[in-house]
C-alpha cells in the first residue's frame, strides 16, 4: 500500500506474514522492517530484462520460482534495512505478522485514479552549475574587546558582541538592523 | 548558519527567524532581510541580493569558524552543548562546523559507501537513545554476492547520530532519498519548502508549526507521533519541536529542475489529489 507518493517515487507500507511472490525491478529498492522479523531470500536472476527492463520501473512480480543463481538471504528484524538490489528477484518470509517499509517507484501505473504521474525523467535538469574561481571573504580585524570579527556580504554588515549577532542592510537610505542571540544564529 | 552551511543551503528557504534568511536557486543563493516580513516589507524597508554560491558560502563558513567558541557545537543539542557560544571569543570548533552532511551513494555500509556509525569511529550510542537495541541483521551472503547481500541496523545507525535537526542520507532509489535524522529541542530554522517532502515519524514525538511560505501565516499544526506519516507541500515553511530525541525519516525527492516547476505552476505544491 503507497503511503507516500513524490512524482512517481512512493513509499510502500506492506504487512509481513507468510510466504510472498518473488518481485524484482531494474534499481535499487529498499525494505525497512518496522515491526516483526523477516527473512530475504536473494537470487540474482539469469535473465533481469526479461522482467524488469532497464526502461522498467516499479516493482515487478516474477512469476514462479526466479531462474539464477542463489544470492543469500537476510534475517531481519525491527529496525533494519535490507537492499533490494536491482537485478535480482527477492521475497519476503515473515512466520509472524510485521510490517515492512519499502523505497520504490511507482512501476509502470502512471495513471492512478484518473491522475497523470510525472516521472523523473520528464523532468527539465535546470541546475546552475556556475561557480567562481577564489571568492574573497570581507573581514574586518578582530575586535579589540570581544575578539570577533565583522563581515561584509554585498549590502549585509555582520557583527557579534558576547551574547547577539547584528545584520545590518540599508533600505530606502535608511540604516537597518536585526539582531538574534549568537547561539541561534550560528546553529541555524 | 552552521546549517545552511552543512547542507549546501538545502531545498528552498532557511528562514533563520521571521526576518533573515536565504534561498537556494542552485548555483545562486539569495540572502534576505525581511523580504518575508510584512511589516519590513509593506514599508519598502526589506532588502535581498543574490550571491554566487561559492562566495556566500565562503563568507558563512568565515563567520561560522570565528564565531564559534570552543565548546560549542552548533549541531548538538542544548542540554549537551552548553553555554560555551557565550561571551568574548574564546578558542574555536573546527571539527563541529566542518563536519558533513552523511550522504550515502547507495547505502550506509557498502563497500565504498559512507560507513556505518560504531563506537570505535567515534559514534556513540546518544543518551536518549540507551534502549534502542544494536543488534544488526543476520547476513548470508554466497560466494560472490557478499558487496549486494547487505543490510544494516537503521534505528542503531540513528542512536548514534551525534546532530540534531541535520538529516543524512541512508538510501537512493533513482531521485528518491531517504534523509533520516534525529531531533531534539528546537529545530532552529523555518525551513522554507521548494519542493514536497515527506515525513514519518520512526519513534517518539515531534509537532510542527506549519505556516504560509511567503507571509508566515498559520497554517496548521501537526502533532506525529511514531507510525505517523505526513506531508509538507512545496508552498509552506515549517519548524519543529521535539520535546525528547526523537527519529525521523524525512523523505525526498532530488530530481533537479522541480523548484521551477513548483515555482511555475506546472506542479501543484501537494502531491495528490484525493
Amino acid at each position: 500500500m503507497v503511503v507516500a507518493l513524490n512524482l512517481g517515487y512512493v513509499l510502500e507500507a506492506l504487512r509481513a506474514e507468510g510466504r510472498s511472490p518473488w518481485f524484482a525491478a531494474s534499481h535499487d529498492e529498499f525494505a525497512i522492517v518496522l515491526d516483526g522479523k523477516v527473512h530475504v531470500d536473494l537470487v540474482k536472476l539469469a535473465e533481469p530484462d526479461k522482467f524488469a527492463a532497464p526502461d522498467k520501473q516499479g516493482t515487478v512480480r516474477i512469476p514462479g520460482e526466479p531462474v539464477g543463481k542463489k544470492m543469500g538471504y537476510v534475517k531481519a528484524s525491527r529496525g533494519h534495512q535490507v537492499m533490494l538490489p536491482k537485478g535480482a528477484a527477492y521475497r519476503f518470509d515473515a512466520q509472524e505478522p510485521g510490517v515492512v517499509l519499502m523505497q520504490t517507484i511507482l512501476g509502470n501505473c502512471r495513471f492512478r485514479n484518473g491522475q497523470r504521474f510525472v516521472t523523473s525523467e520528464e523532468l527539465e535538469v535546470v541546475m546552475n552549475t556556475q561557480t567562481i574561481p577564489s571568492p574573497a571573504v570581507q573581514a574586518s580585524a578582530a575586535n579589540n574587546r570581544t575578539g570577533y570579527r565583522s563581515f561584509t556580504l554585498g549590502g549585509f554588515q555582520f557583527s557579534r558582541t558576547n551574547i547577539f549577532v547584528h545584520i545590518g542592510w540599508t533600505a530606502k537610505g535608511q540604516a537597518m538592523s536585526h539582531t538574534m542571540s549568537a547561539d541561534a544564529f550560528c546553529a541555524q | 548558519m552552521m546549517r545552511d552551511v552543512a547542507w549546501g543551503f538545502f531545498y528552498g528557504w532557511v528562514n533563520f527567524d521571521a526576518v533573515i534568511g536565504t534561498r537556494n536557486l542552485y548555483g545562486k543563493v539569495e540572502m534576505y532581510a525581511g523580504r518575508y516580513h510584512p511589516a519590513y516589507k509593506d514599508k519598502g524597508l526589506d532588502h535581498t541580493e543574490t550571491f554566487e554560491s561559492p562566495l556566500i558560502m565562503a563568507t558563512f563558513k568565515a563567520i561560522l569558524e570565528d564565531w564559534t567558541n570552543e565548546g560549542f557545537d552548533p549541531f548538538a543539542a542544548p542540554d549537551e552543548t552548553g553555554k560555551g557560544w557565550l561571551g568574548v571569543k574564546h578558542g574555536s570548533n573546527s571539527a563541529a562546523i566542518e563536519r558533513e552532511r552523511q550522504a550515502c551513494k547507495r547505502m550506509p555500509g557498502l563497500p565504498g559507501d559512507t560507513p556505518l556509525r560504531s563506537d570505535t569511529n567515534g559514534y556513540p550510542v546518544n543518551r536518549a537513545f540507551a534502549d534502542v537495541s544494536q543488534d544488526e541483521p543476520e547476513i548470508h551472503a554466497e560466494a560472490g554476492f557478499e558487496d549486494e547481500v547487505q543490510g544494516f541496523s537503521l534505528f542503531k545507525y540513528l542512536s548514534r547520530s551525534d546532530v540534531t535537526w541535520n538529516p543524512s542520507v541512508s538510501s537512493v532509489c533513482g531521485r528518491s532519498l531517504c534523509c533520516p535524522t534525529t531531533e531534539e529541542y528546537i529545530l532552529p530554522v523555518k525551513h522554507g519548502n521548494d519542493r514536497v517532502e515527506w515525513f514519518i515519524q520512526l519513534s517518539d514525538e515531534i509537532e510542527w508549526e506549519i505556516e504560509d511560505k511567503n507571509t508566515g501565516a498559520p497554517r496548521a499544526k501537526v502533532r506525529m507521533k511514531a507510525g505517523d506519516v505526513a506531508a509538507m507541500p512545496a508552498d509552506i515553511r515549517h519548524q519543529g519541536y521535539s520535546r525528547k530525541r526523537s527519529m525521523l525519516l524525512v523523505w525526498e525527492n532530488a530530481t533537479p529542475g522541480l523548484p521551477e516547476m513548483y515555482e511555475s505552476g506546472k506542479l501543484k505544491p501537494y502531491p495528490i489529489e484525493f
